[in-house]
């Protein structure tokens, strides 16, 4: 005659239940937080750095700027030697 | 043959020159140009639309094409020059008294005088998404696109006179100077001087020129006082006080008049480290330190001084 499971099998069978009732727990939190950071992030823009004062060095920046972040220097030919004549424009403070 | 027309607008004289005629055409282009960036990036209109992005207080904002180009182009000054050209001094402007029109501001000496030392907040803090033209300035922050708008409307307006008028056009906007199209024989002839409103026969450099850009930054000009102490517009991001360098003025060729003039500034808050980096960059500058004494670097000619 089958007399049911024994007290140690019944314990063990609670045992497992809260285990995976932890783990169900532990994931869905998890994804919940994702969705938030997720809906947070679109939701309030970030900033490419901390709010660092201003880093202005007094020899300028560093060498290892990407070349559309370097100052492009003028076209060949820039100054013209034989020009002939006073000016017809300034260019000056203002 | 050059033909030439004067004009102001943005708070400053505009001198426009054509090497083939089209100065009608080449003006009216200049004027549309100047209208609408003024509109856009205005400190002191309360209808332009940065008024409406600092109205938001940190809210992103949608913006115009035109003003993300503008802003674009002061924070690629900030990144070029590693911080000493910041949009985010507009607070620090405030606080030195430009907090209106210049003819005003200069008119009147204000107490009390200019508070202690104060950094920018920094023009990391602004954020620019270019391709959905959204804009978020945080509350705290005042943007002031001064240092690099009107040479940004230099070369937008020169660009779009030289497609209107059909041949090669100068603009000056205040001194800083856009070329596009072809020069006239011999190259544009320009003064370079301490201030763009002194007349063309006076001290400076004659230099011609072939394309590109030319600006000046100079502490000689706009100028007011503060509690009783003298002031000047260049102001040193990392402390939101005026520039106290070694020069007095540096005049810059580049590229396009942006960049020209992003230069001009940086040298001027730069102080000693400023030749070394024009160098470094091949970018040709006048610099003149505070006694007068003219230093040319990275190839600016030698010829052509007049006392």
């Amino acid at each position: 005659m089958w007399q049911g499971p024994s007290p140690a099998e019944e314990r063990d069978r609670g045992l497992r239940k809260v285990r995976d009732w932890t783990a169900a727990f532990v994931l869905v939190a998890a994804g919940l937080v994702a969705v938030v950071a997720a809906l947070a992030a679109g939701s309030f823009p970030g900033h490419a750095a901390a709010a660092a004062p201003a880093d202005v060095s007094s020899a300028g920046p560093s060498d290892d700027q990407s070349p559309s972040e370097q100052p492009l220097s003028p076209p060949g030919g820039f100054f013209n030697p034989g020009g002939r004549g006073g000016g017809r424009v300034v260019s000056g403070g203002s | 043959m050059v033909d030439t027309r004067d004009f102001a607008a943005m708070g400053t004289g505009v001198r426009v020159l054509t090497a083939g005629g089209g100065l009608d055409e080449a003006c009216a282009a200049v004027e549309r140009v100047v209208a609408a960036v003024d509109r856009a990036c205005s400190r002191f209109r309360p209808d332009s639309e940065l008024a409406a992005v600092q109205r938001a207080r940190g809210r992103p904002v949608r913006v115009s094409a035109l003003l993300t180009e503008l802003v674009a182009a002061s924070l690629r000054a900030a990144r070029m020059t590693g911080g000493a050209v910041d949009p985010t001094v507009g607070v620090a402007m405030r606080r030195a008294g430009y907090d209106r029109d210049y003819a005003l501001v200069a008119a009147e000496d204000r107490a009390p005088a200019l508070p202690g030392p104060e950094p920018a907040p920094g023009w990391r803090l602004v954020d620019l998404d270019e391709t959905a033209r959204r804009l978020c300035v945080p509350a705290a922050v005042e943007l002031d696109l001064g240092a690099t708008a009107k040479a940004f409307a230099a070369d937008l307006a020169a660009r779009s006179a030289a497609e209107a008028a059909g041949c090669g056009v100068l603009v000056s906007l205040g001194g800083d100077i856009a070329m596009a199209g072809p020069a006239p024989a011999g190259g544009w002839p320009v003064l370079v001087a301490e201030d763009h409103a002194a007349p063309v026969d006076g001290p400076g450099q004659v230099v011609w020129l072939s394309g590109g850009g030319l600006a000046t930054s100079s502490t000689t000009v706009r100028r007011w006082r503060r509690g009783g102490a003298d002031l000047h517009h260049i102001l040193d991001p990392r402390t939101g006080l005026p520039a106290d360098g070694c020069w007095r003025t540096a005049t810059v060729g580049a590229a396009t008049c942006a960049d020209a003039n992003a230069a001009a500034t940086a040298a001027i808050v730069m102080g000693d480290g400023a030749a070394s980096w024009l160098e470094r960059h091949r970018l040709p500058a006048r610099l003149v330190e505070r006694d007068g004494r003219v230093v040319g670097v990275a190839g600016w000619p030698a010829a052509g001084e007049r006392r």
